[in-house]
C-alpha cells in the first residue's frame, strides 16, 4: 500500500510508529553496548586483581635465611621448607609423612629445612618445644629433638611447663645437659625464632604446617605419596 | 502502620544502604580469600566435605573473584537484580553447605567465610543465623523495583 493512499491520521500514526521502532532498536543497542561493556570491565578488573595479587605475594626462596636447620645437602634439587609448630597435631603428621616420603630421595635430590612457626596464642608450650629443638641443633642432634618432641607430643603439651620433659629427651640423646638448659634458660634462640615467624608472616602463613617443596605451596598434613609425587614433579621424573 | 512500613521499604535511602552493606559484605569476604594463599583456602573448603576432588581447586579459585565481582556491581548499581539473585544463591549456598556439615557432625575448624585473615570464632549454627539475617538484604534487593544511584541509569542514557 502506497504512503499516499494513507489518509492523514494513518501517516501521522505510521511516523509515531516508525519513531517508537527506532527508539526500541536504539534502547536495545545502548543496552547491548552496555553490557559488553561491563562484561569486557569485569574480565579487566578480575584480571588487574588477580595481577596485582600475584605480584605482591613473596617468593619463598627470596624469603628464606640459611640459618634454619637442614637435612640433606643445600644444593639439593628440591628443597622442603617447612614452617611448622611442635605443638600442632596436624604438624606432628605432616612431620611424619613428609620425612618419610623425603627419605626415599638421596641428600643430592632432597633436602629438608625446618623453620619454627609456632602459634603461641593457640600453644602455649609450642616456643619451648622450639628452644629445645634449636638448643639441640647447637650440639648436632636437631633431626633428633625434632623426631622426639613430635612423636611425645600428647605428653609434654598436656605439662603445665614441658622444660625438665625437653631437658630429659636432651639426656638421651647424649647431650650436655647443662649447656642445654643454660640455653633454654637465656632463650638462646629466641631471635632466631622470631625471625622464622616474621618469614613466615612475610610468606602470608595463616596455617601450619605449611611446606614448600621449591616453590609449591603445601598446607596441612598431606599423605606420604602425594608429598612424593609432587617431589617428582619437581625433579622432572 | 502498613503506611509506614511501605514508605520504609519505598525509601531509595535504604536501597542504598542495602547495597552498599550486601555489595561490601561479600567484596571484603572475596578480597581477604583473593589475598590468602589458596592452598589455605582449599584447606578450609576441603573440612565441608561437600565437593568432588577435582571441583574443590577451581572452585576455591573462583569463589572470591565471584564474590569480588557482583559485590563491586552491586555497590555501582550495575545489573542490580542480577547481583542480587547471584549473590542471593551463593548465600543460600553457604547456608546449605553449613547445614549438612553440622548434620554429618562435621567439627569446622572455621567457616572460612572471611578467610584466615578475619577468624571470628562463630560456630556453625551462629554462621547459619548470620547467613539468614543477611538473605533479608538481598530478597529486598531481588524485590524492589527501586533504583537510585545507579551507575545503570547513566549507563543507559
Amino acid at each position: 500500500m502506497s504512503d499516499q493512499r494513507l489518509t492523514k491520521a494513518e501517516r501521522k500514526a505510521l511516523r509515531k510508529q516508525e519513531k517508537e521502532q527506532k527508539e526500541i532498536i536504539k534502547t536495545s543497542r545502548r543496552r547491548f553496548w552496555r553490557n559488553m561493556m561491563v562484561v569486557f570491565g569485569i574480565f579487566a578488573f578480575a584480571l588487574i586483581v588477580y595481577l596485582i595479587n600475584f605480584l605482591w605475594q613473596s617468593d619463598v626462596t627470596a624469603v628464606a635465611d640459611v640459618n634454619d636447620p637442614i637435612k640433606g645437602s643445600p644444593n639439593a634439587k628440591v628443597v622442603i621448607r617447612a614452617y611448622s609448630d611442635f605443638e600442632c597435631p596436624a604438624c606432628q603428621q605432616a612431620a611424619l609423612s613428609v620425612g618419610r616420603a623425603a627419605s626415599s630421595f638421596s641428600e643430592d635430590e632432597v633436602a629438608l629445612i625446618f623453620n619454627d612457626y609456632p602459634l603461641i596464642e593457640m600453644h602455649p608450650k609450642a616456643y619451648e618445644a622450639s628452644l629445645a629443638g634449636q638448643c639441640a641443633n647447637e650440639q648436632g642432634k636437631f633431626w633428633e629433638m625434632h623426631d622426639r618432641i613430635f612423636l611425645d607430643q600428647d605428653t609434654w603439651k598436656n605439662m603445665d611447663d614441658p622444660r625438665e620433659k625437653m631437658v630429659s629427651y636432651a639426656r638421651a640423646f647424649d647431650l650436655d645437659e647443662e649447656s642445654f638448659r643454660a640455653c633454654l634458660e637465656e632463650e638462646r634462640y629466641k631471635n632466631l625464632i622470631q625471625e622464622d615467624i616474621a618469614e613466615g608472616l612475610e610468606l602470608e602463613i595463616n596455617a601450619t604446617p605449611t611446606y614448600f617443596i621449591n616453590r609449591t605451596r603445601i598446607v596441612g598434613a598431606k599423605p606420604v605419596e602425594e608429598i612424593e609425587k609432587i617431589i617428582n614433579e619437581a625433579l622432572g621424573k | 502502620m502498613s503506611y509506614s512500613w511501605e514508605k520504609f521499604i519505598n525509601n531509595r535511602f535504604i536501597f542504598l544502604a542495602c547495597r552498599l552493606f550486601v555489595g561490601g559484605l561479600f567484596v571484603f569476604s572475596g578480597l581477604v580469600k583473593i589475598r590468602q594463599p589458596l592452598e589455605e583456602f582449599i584447606v578450609q573448603v576441603e573440612q565441608y566435605a561437600l565437593l568432588p576432588e577435582f571441583l574443590i581447586q577451581p572452585f576455591a579459585f573462583t569463589l572470591p573473584y565471584v564474590e569480588l565481582i557482583f559485590g563491586t556491581l552491586l555497590i555501582l548499581g550495575i545489573w542490580v537484580k542480577l547481583d542480587a539473585i547471584i549473590l542471593g544463591l551463593m548465600n543460600l549456598a553457604f547456608i546449605i553447605a553449613l547445614s549438612q556439615a553440622m548434620a554429618r557432625g562435621i567439627e569446622l575448624n572455621d567457616c572460612g567465610c572471611f578467610g584466615d585473615m578475619l577468624v571470628i570464632g562463630e560456630t556453625a549454627g551462629q554462621v547459619i543465623v548470620r547467613d539468614l539475617i543477611l538473605m533479608i538484604p538481598i530478597l529486598y534487593l531481588i524485590f524492589t523495583k527501586i533504583r537510585f544511584f545507579t551507575l545503570d541509569k547513566y549507563l543507559l542514557k
